[in-house]
């Protein structure tokens, strides 16, 4: 604490920040959503209070209402009577019209290059309901003091009170023990979108054909998991226009890798 | 105004827009952090990492996930 002129200490080091984050006390709670599993964690004093463990419990049973309800898999999920046509949106529940709205906003913003009604079997918001689900989480988790991270299928929302980052790292496909990078973040969301090592394809929606390989994986950072996923997403769409495109997006960072060791990475800055 | 900074093979290729001035007119702020590359694919361990991000592959496995252990590590 700094009394006066002169008396503040420096700033800490990247590195040092995270040394000084892996000192925290720490705790982790792991189910199983949306077939996958989620994980909440908790940096700091409050990681072992039983207040703690309530508000992850509460968090993450709001998961498994948010599956119940959005859940293309599940024949009596409002987004499938939704696809039906047994379901009309007005009438839909308010997080299938939230999520509704949010994809229009996505389509808008990245200009039609993620389109949750592009396809075959009508409204599909998959690539949107994890980062939004994610983000939900978080804001459940907002009375917790502390540093927090929801985790759900590679992508992440997190929050710092203490001002030390996350060091989230980028797992290398073809060692899943192992990262290619890593990106200090403190309040926002990661995503990563990626092709399987062999064949499959990155629809375009624009066009209904594949895109160009140009990348086998991005990673975005972004203010929010589900803009990390919708511009993860919209990167491998647009390929080589991907850096040029991302460049424009304020307030994201990431890392794309492509075919030949071909890497790049961006970090958008803001004026003040 | 968004100012971004290319890094190609840890070269800057590319700056666009206004650089920040001292007198405080325009000041760039990073809302997010530049990833940093690691040389070669080093372990979560050796790079502190506190958490993981990963594509979702059509064959995933959970168990065999990085976060995995990272959640095992920090469970009750």
């Amino acid at each position: 604490m700094s009394t006066g002129a002169g008396t503040a200490a420096p700033p800490l080091t990247d590195d040092e920040a995270v040394a000084a984050a892996a000192t925290l006390p720490r705790r982790a709670w792991v189910e199983h959503h949306m077939a996958m599993p989620w994980s909440v964690h908790v940096r700091g004093d409050a990681a072992d209070a039983p207040a703690t463990a309530d508000a992850v419990a509460t968090a993450l049973a709001g998961v498994a209402a948010a599956d119940a309800e959005l859940s293309p898999f599940r024949t009596d999920s409002a987004l499938s009577r939704l696809r039906r046509g047994e379901l009309h949106l007005p009438d839909a529940p308010a997080g299938l019209r939230e999520v509704w709205d949010l994809c229009l906003l996505a389509r808008e913003r990245t200009d039609g290059v993620v389109d949750a009604w592009a396809w075959r079997d009508g409204f599909d918001p998959t690539g949107l309901t994890k980062g939004w689900a994610l983000d939900r989480a978080l804001v459940a988790l907002a009375d917790v003091p502390g540093d927090v991270a929801v985790v759900a299928g590679g992508d992440l929302a997190v929050r710092s009170t203490s001002g030390l980052p996350w060091r989230v790292g980028v797992e290398d496909p073809a060692d899943r023990r192992r990262v290619l990078a890593w990106v200090d973040v403190r309040d926002g969301g990661v995503a990563t979108s990626g092709t399987a090592a062999r064949g499959a394809h990155v629809v375009d929606p624009r066009t209904g054909t594949p895109a160009a390989p140009t990348w086998s994986f991005a990673t975005v950072v972004a203010g929010s998991a589900l803009w990390a996923d919708v511009w993860a997403t919209a990167a491998l769409v647009l390929a080589d226009d991907a850096p040029a495109a991302l460049a424009r997006v304020a307030g994201t960072s990431g890392v794309f890798v492509g075919a030949g060791g071909r890497v790049h990475r961006w970090a958008a800055l803001v004026a003040g | 105004m968004t100012v971004t900074l290319t890094v190609s093979d840890g070269t800057i290729t590319d700056a666009t827009g206004s650089q920040s001035s001292r007198d405080g007119h325009s000041q760039q702020i990073a809302a997010q952090a530049l990833p940093v590359l690691a040389s070669e694919a080093v372990s979560a361990q050796s790079a502190s990492i506190a958490l993981v991000s990963h594509a979702t592959y059509t064959s995933q496995a959970y168990e065999q996930a990085l976060q995995a252990a990272i959640d095992q590590a920090f469970s009750a």
